[in-house]
């Protein structure tokens, strides 16, 4: 048990790594948009500029919708990555390996969890980018709406990840890929 | 214990029924952007009686029209019942009447002689066949005499066959030069064509390398009433002929107007517009509300998804002259905002309204091409949705949760050629003449009409200017 809770502290440890940046951003988006380079970077690269000129609009005014949204969603996703992570991190002890190379054949069922877990993020992207939930979505192009796919799906990848490679059990860490680099007397 | 229940039910009634009476209220506040109404240009209203002023009633002496009075006719014979009656109408519609002939001069003649008109002797001068003007048919000598009196009215009795000479250079600049007079005067040009039994010869007739023809087999032939003067005028004797003879229409008669302005009112003036205009009551979305503002501009206010297509019909007799050659294009000019904010009082206090920088957005349509008694059929901000295999509605192109003003101004563009259609049956060109005459027709048609017809209606179309028809305003709240 206190192997499972030292476990969890180092996936945590491995969230935070990457994970500060995500709450700061969240935060900065429920504060609202202020006039710096974030605003600069979504108008100019996530926007659909020409429509919005062209019905007369200002993306400044606008941009609060878009704010609550990708707050909202990197919320959700960041959650996600919390959840998978230490999930996976806590059941890598349960995991019946009693002979050698038994962890490698439970790489697929890593490989199947991340996999839904991947897919958990493009759902989420996609709901927040592509449904009616939320009117801000319209000014997202088609462009932007695929950077925030690649960027966010990448990057809390990377969260959920760390937090894995570090919080999976030893004995499994073959199971995780490169999981196996780390040094012997980890954990 | 009941009472003091009754009462508390009574204050809490009250006090719901005060809230409830202030969300609605805020729900249809108005608030809408700053524009001007364009002017509207027209609010004719032709069918008033005004006073009566001199008919002058012209036959056409040429030879030609002898066979409309030949007595060996065995079928009805329209020609001398109408010309009978016609002297009577001239003498309704006008205070003192006047007749003339005219063939290649004009020539003012007696009641008696008018009479005449109807009897063979009339186109052949027996007492003095020598000096007897029945050789051509000068319509442009006949037009000439609308400058005797701007306010009187002109009926013209003639068998229209104008000779190719006649339609150009010289002459047709003297045909158009008193037709721009009549029609900057606000005059309009009637042409009622009547198909008539027919015995005698029609000269003049053009053949391949040059010279002329004569023709005598056919049976039957048309002959025309122009009536030049106020739309009331022209519009009683039609009615009368109409009432009289043709109740049964069928191929036999044929009206058209020409006019340098084929619409009748703007809509807005008149207060013609209304709900139906743009939804049926059947589908009517939610939140409507329909009122004028700024006194004259219809306001439609409602809350609509994007799943709806917005179509305001016009019904063209409200709008078009009758028997005009109607209207072939009509432009809309119009100016869409958007807001942010869909609360009045927010709009109001931080003036979220903007104006979108798109042209023409919406389409106009007919059922028939030109016609006159269809619908004109808006599809407001149809051209929003460019694409329309990939997204069905236009309002799709537009962004939920907005507010939108949509003012949209109906201006008839360009004058339609209906009249020139109408007549198409009956004309025949100089090229197509010999051809025609070969096949040894029974009912003979008329030289150059089709030809003449356009000539009038180029004149009325350089007098043409684009005419606001109808102004009209959305205001509406796009949800999901």
């Amino acid at each position: 048990m206190l192997r499972i809770f030292k476990s969890l502290t180092y996936s945590i440890i491995g969230l935070m790594s990457l994970g500060w940046l995500s709450i700061i951003f969240i935060t900065s988006m429920f504060v609202g948009p202020k006039d710096n380079w974030l605003l600069d970077f979504f108008a100019n690269n996530l926007i659909i500029d020409e429509v919005i000129e062209k019905y007369g609009q200002d993306f400044s005014s606008l941009a609060e919708g878009l704010y609550i949204l990708m707050g909202t969603m990197n919320i959700f996703l960041l959650v996600t990555a919390i959840i998978f992570s230490l999930a996976w991190s806590g059941l890598s002890h349960l995991l019946n390996i009693d002979s050698p190379g038994k962890a490698k054949i439970y790489s697929i069922h890593w490989l199947i969890y991340t996999g839904i877990t991947l897919a958990i993020f493009v759902a989420i992207i996609f709901y927040f980018t592509k449904s009616t939930q939320y009117n801000a979505a319209q000014f997202l192009s088609n462009g932007g709406i695929t950077i925030i796919l690649f960027s966010q799906t990448i990057y809390y990848f990377l969260i959920y990840y760390i937090a894995v490679i570090v919080g999976t059990a030893r004995f499994a860490r073959s199971s995780v890929l490169f999981a196996n680099k780390l040094p012997g007397n980890f954990l | 214990m009941k009472i003091k229940n009754i009462n508390n039910l009574f204050i809490n009634f009250l006090i719901f029924s005060i809230l409830f009476s202030f969300t609605y209220l805020q729900s249809k506040e108005l608030c809408i952007p700053d524009f001007e109404l364009d002017t509207p240009t027209v609010n004719v209203t032709p069918l008033i009686d005004a006073d009566k002023n001199p008919v002058y009633v012209l036959f056409d002496g040429s030879l030609s029209m002898k066979g409309f009075v030949n007595p060996s006719n065995q079928d009805t014979n329209l020609y001398v019942e109408v010309i009978d009656d016609l002297q009577q109408i001239a003498e309704t519609i006008g205070n003192e009447t006047h007749y003339l002939r005219f063939g290649r001069f004009v020539k003012s003649i007696t009641e008696s002689e008018a009479a005449r008109a109807t009897d063979p002797s009339f186109y052949t001068c027996p007492h003095n066949p020598a000096n007897c003007d029945n050789q051509e048919t000068r319509l442009d000598e006949a037009i000439k005499t609308t400058q005797l009196n701007k306010d009187a009215t002109y009926i013209i009795v003639t068998d229209l066959f104008i000779e190719n000479k006649n339609l150009i250079g010289g002459k047709l600049h003297q045909l158009k030069k008193p037709l721009n007079k009549v029609l900057d005067d606000g005059k309009s040009i009637g042409i009622v064509g009547i198909m008539n039994s027919f015995n005698g010869t029609i000269y003049g007739i053009p053949i391949s390398g040059g010279g002329v023809a004569t023709y005598s087999r056919a049976n039957k032939r048309p002959f025309y009433i122009m009536i030049i003067g106020d739309q009331k005028n022209i519009h009683k004797v039609k009615t009368k002929l109409e009432k009289q003879y043709f109740t049964n229409k069928g191929d036999e008669y044929k009206f058209s107007l020409i006019t340098s302005n084929p619409i009748i009112q703007n809509l807005n003036i008149n207060k013609k517009i209304n709900g139906n205009n743009l939804f049926k009551s059947n589908n009517q979305p939610s939140e409507f509300k329909f009122e004028y503002i700024k006194s004259k501009l219809p306001l439609y206010q409602f809350n609509t998804n994007q799943k709806r297509h917005l179509t305001f019909t016009i019904k063209k007799p409200e709008i078009l002259v009758p028997g005009s050659s109607g209207i072939s294009n009509y432009e809309i000019k119009e100016i869409l905002w958007n807001s942010s904010e869909v609360k009045c009082k927010k709009i109001n206090s931080d003036k979220t309204w903007k104006k979108a920088k798109l042209d023409t957005i919406s389409t106009w349509s007919e059922k028939i091409p030109g016609g006159l008694y269809d619908e004109v059929t808006i599809g407001l901000l149809k051209e929003l949705n460019v694409d329309s295999k990939k997204k069905k509605y236009p309002l799709q192109k537009l962004w939920r949760g907005f507010r939108y003003f949509h003012l949209v101004n109906i201006y008839a563009d360009k004058p339609g050629n209906i009249s020139e259609d109408t007549f198409k049956d009956w004309s025949i060109t100089k090229a197509q003449a010999q051809k025609f005459i070969e096949e040894d027709p029974v009912a003979f048609k008329t030289l150059n009409l089709v030809k003449l017809v356009k000539v009038l209606n180029d004149v009325a179309n350089e007098r043409f200017k684009p005419t606001l028809i109808a102004s009209i305003a959305l205001d509406f709240k796009l949800t999901k």
